[in-house]
């Protein structure tokens, strides 16, 4: 395949797999799958937040969250080390997955590492491409899950959620993330959260 | 300024230098020649006045020699004093016309070498000119006192008599030395007019070669390389307008490519993020936007749902040069569902700006109607399902019905035939021989017949010939077989010799099927004359079962019995059989006259 398709097919392979969520979510009016619909978002968040991005980067940026329902929450303990296992579960889940895909259509083993690297988030903080994912996450669930989040939980949880959040972005992300539009009660709890 | 000097210039500069050394060094060397020469003219122009002084002082000297005569002989006081004036002037011119030619000689001596001689000859003539002029002085003293003394005036004109030829003599010497130093200086003059006359020459010669011929050569050099350089601008100039027509040609057919394009396609150009550039008007017009709405993305335009709007961004902003083609379901302002087929181009500009060709056309149609036959496919294959399970119950039905009708005829036929030949048997009473006998022979017969009941029921279940040898002969063996059973006339006829051997299930159902046919003919038109014809096309092999009997009318069977009662399952299995072969039957019976049964079979090609 030719290398100026790959990043394109690659995209379409990863929604094709993200496609048989069965966890759906509504948008205009429509239901739609679910981590389809994420992974497109941090494409079109990184997209606008970096428009320079790496190729690996644009690849793990959309697989980040391939095929999440595979590995239930329920299936781990539902305590504070469960939650962690899941989540270190998971990222190697991401990666595998991410990179069977890649090597299916011809990727070289240099992008396929990189992007296993940056979907693990290994050298957050260090790894200048791994915080741009990170922010770009950040981005997304302010952006787009954000609402949802703080109409399910108390106003504690959201600032301590947004606090978290907060942390683990860079301050180009900051500077990205208050460029936002929120809701007014969204922007109480954020003013909250880093007062 | 520009420092670099164009060649015009060059050459310019170059000519005026060479023209300048050229004709300042003629300039320099005529002014020097001509001052040398004029100098010398000078000179020349003394000579003559010299030369005119010195014939002069000869017609003086002869003058004064006849003036004196004349006054010697003069007895008239009155005239004689007129004698003395006019002698005495003579004498004066005489004198001073001498003083100036010995102070020009003085003046040249130290630059001529022949005027020296001349002095010499003057030296040598001073004591005659001295002689005459004191004698001539005597003479007017003489001539002016009252006493004319005669004697006296004799030893004085007798002194100038005799030297004024000598005078005379050196005198003409001396004019001819002056005309030879003339001469002399005229024949110099010349030469050095030779002289300079050459050096220009070679002055000339010199600058042609050093100066005017290097100069034209390089000129004529310039002037070939500018005429080459001519020949190639107007050659290039040719060139750039003949590629400026094409290039007009080709902007004219490409504004008209683009006006229908515009008129009749779905098109629109963006930027590497979607942003519309220009937008077609049919596509506008669809769109429901107005066609100069700059600075809109394009994703946005469409009207999409937002998994194909983050596709169709994909598809733009990821392009990197190749050509990429979805489809994508849209509602357009006025609710109306579309489908698109877009092709989005990148298109890399010589300004390493890269732009995207988004090219659609409306697939709603061909959408429609492939929607419209996945749904009849759909159907139909759920009709076919439906249909398949309930031929399934029937042929499960059938297969009991076929057993059951094995088992009572084996119960009725040869069951029977069994217990009577075991009554038979049991009832033989050796001790009657005769009656032994009798029952014997019926044994026998009963024994024949129960054969012959076993081959026919064994027949109807499996012909091992179809197995061994395949359709033709199968059939063949068929209608000897039913012909020796049923006693009716049974013809088998194979017109096209074909022996060719299929797959056992086609050749099985192709078989159950004929036998069905004949059975029927048999069985229920009770005909005399059943004809079984075997033939081959180039693809199709037909199989005719004709038969004279009772005929049924076909609209009275229905196509689909639902139960056994109602009858025609055998025609029915039949057509089962051949469109689960995809094969076809025809069936035509006339009451009173026949039945006429065709099987035809594709025979698949042969790869």
């Amino acid at each position: 395949m030719p290398s100026e398709k790959l990043l394109l097919e690659a995209y379409n392979l990863f929604d094709k797999a993200n496609a048989k969520d069965p966890n759906s979510e509504k948008v205009d009016s429509t239901l739609v799958p679910k981590e389809l619909i994420y992974g497109q978002r941090m494409t079109k968040t990184l997209e606008d937040f970096n428009p320079n991005a790496s190729e690996a980067l644009k690849l793990a940026a959309r697989s980040q969250h391939i095929c999440r329902w595979e590995i239930a929450r329920d299936s781990y303990l539902m305590d504070r080390i469960g939650y962690l296992k899941w989540r270190e579960d998971l990222k190697k889940f991401h990666a595998k997955r991410a990179s069977e895909i890649l090597e299916s259509i011809g990727y070289g083993s240099d992008v396929i590492a990189r992007v296993s690297f940056l979907i693990q988030k290994k050298k957050l903080k260090r790894d200048e491409e791994t915080q741009t994912l990170e922010d770009v996450i950040c981005l997304v669930f302010l952006t787009f899950y954000f609402n949802d989040f703080l109409e399910k939980h108390n106003d504690e949880k959201v600032i301590d959620i947004l606090q978290k959040t907060w942390r683990k972005m860079s301050e180009k992300g900051h500077q990205a993330a208050l460029t936002l539009s929120y809701s007014e009660k969204a922007l109480d709890l954020i003013k909250r959260a880093l007062a | 300024m520009n420092t670099k000097k164009t060649l015009d210039h060059q050459t310019f500069r170059r000519l005026s230098k060479i023209y300048s050394i050229a004709l300042g060094a003629i300039a320099l060397f005529t002014i020097g020649g001509q001052f040398f020469i004029q100098q010398y003219l000078n000179a020349q122009i003394d000579d003559s006045r010299i030369i005119n002084i010195s014939g002069r002082q000869r017609m003086l000297s002869q003058k004064l020699s006849k003036e004196i005569l004349l006054l010697s002989h003069d007895k008239n006081k009155q005239s004689r004093s007129l004698h003395v004036q006019e002698l005495k002037a003579t004498l004066d011119v005489w004198k001073e016309s001498h003083e100036i030619l010995t102070q020009y000689n003085e003046s040249v001596e130290d630059k001529d070498q022949n005027s020296t001689v001349i002095t010499a000859m003057f030296i040598a003539m001073q004591p005659y000119f001295d002689t005459i002029y004191q004698n001539s002085i005597q003479i007017i003293d003489l001539a002016l006192k009252d006493d004319f003394d005669q004697k006296q005036l004799k030893k004085h004109l007798d002194a100038v008599i005799l030297n004024a030829p000598f005078f005379l003599k050196q005198m003409d010497a001396i004019v001819f030395q002056y005309d030879k130093e003339a001469q002399q200086k005229v024949s110099r003059l010349k030469n050095i007019e030779y002289v300079l006359f050459g050096l220009i020459i070679i002055i000339l010669i010199f600058e042609f070669l050093l100066l005017f011929r290097p100069a034209s050569l390089r000129i004529k050099k310039t002037i070939s390389n500018l005429l080459v350089s001519r020949k190639k601008a107007e050659d290039m100039a040719l060139r750039a307008e003949k590629l400026r027509k094409v290039q007009e040609e080709n902007v004219q057919e490409l504004i008209a490519l683009t006006k229908a394009i515009d008129q009749t396609m779905l098109y629109a150009r963006v930027n590497e993020s979607g942003t519309i550039l220009s937008l077609g008007s049919r596509f506008a017009k669809l769109l429901d936007i107005d066609q100069d709405s700059e600075r809109k993305n394009f994703t946005d335009a469409m009207n999409l749902g937002e998994v194909q709007k983050n596709r169709l961004l994909d598809l733009i902003t990821q392009n990197k040069g190749g050509v990429f083609n979805e489809e994508f379901e849209f509602f357009t302002k006025s609710k109306k569902k579309i489908w698109l087929d877009i092709t989005i181009l990148a298109v890399y500009k010589e300004s390493g700006i890269s732009e995207r060709l988004v090219l659609c056309s409306d697939i709603s149609k061909r959408k429609e109607a492939q929607n419209e036959v996945e749904r009849l496919q759909a159907k139909q294959y759920k009709e076919k399902e439906e249909l398949q399970k309930s031929n399934a119950s029937q042929i499960v039905e059938a297969q009991e019905e076929e057993r059951k009708r094995i088992a009572k005829e084996i119960h009725d036929s040869i069951g029977q035939m069994l217990t009577a030949l075991k009554l038979n048997i049991e009832s033989i009473n050796l001790d009657n021989i005769e009656k032994a006998n009798q029952r014997i022979d019926g044994l026998k017969k009963l024994s024949e017949d129960l054969i012959q009941g076993i081959r026919i029921a064994t027949f109807n279940l499996t012909p091992p010939e179809l197995k061994d040898y395949g359709i033709s002969i199968a059939l063949q063996k068929m209608a000897k077989e039913l012909t020796k059973l049923t006693g009716k006339n049974i013809i088998f006829e194979n017109k096209s010799n074909f022996d060719q051997r299929f797959d056992t299930l086609i050749e099985t159902n192709l078989y159950r099927v004929t036998q069905e046919a004949v059975n029927n003919a048999i069985k229920y038109a009770e005909s005399t004359y059943i004809l079984i014809s075997l033939n081959l096309s180039d693809t199709v092999l037909s199989i005719i079962i004709d038969d004279n009997g009772n005929g049924f009318n076909i609209n009275n069977i229905p196509s689909k019995p639902h139960n056994k009662a109602e009858g025609g399952m055998g025609l029915f299995f039949m057509k089962e059989r051949m469109n689960y072969i995809n094969g076809r039957i025809f069936i035509n019976s006339i009451p009173g006259e026949g039945t006429r049964v065709i099987l035809n079979y594709t025979i698949p090609e042969v790869l």
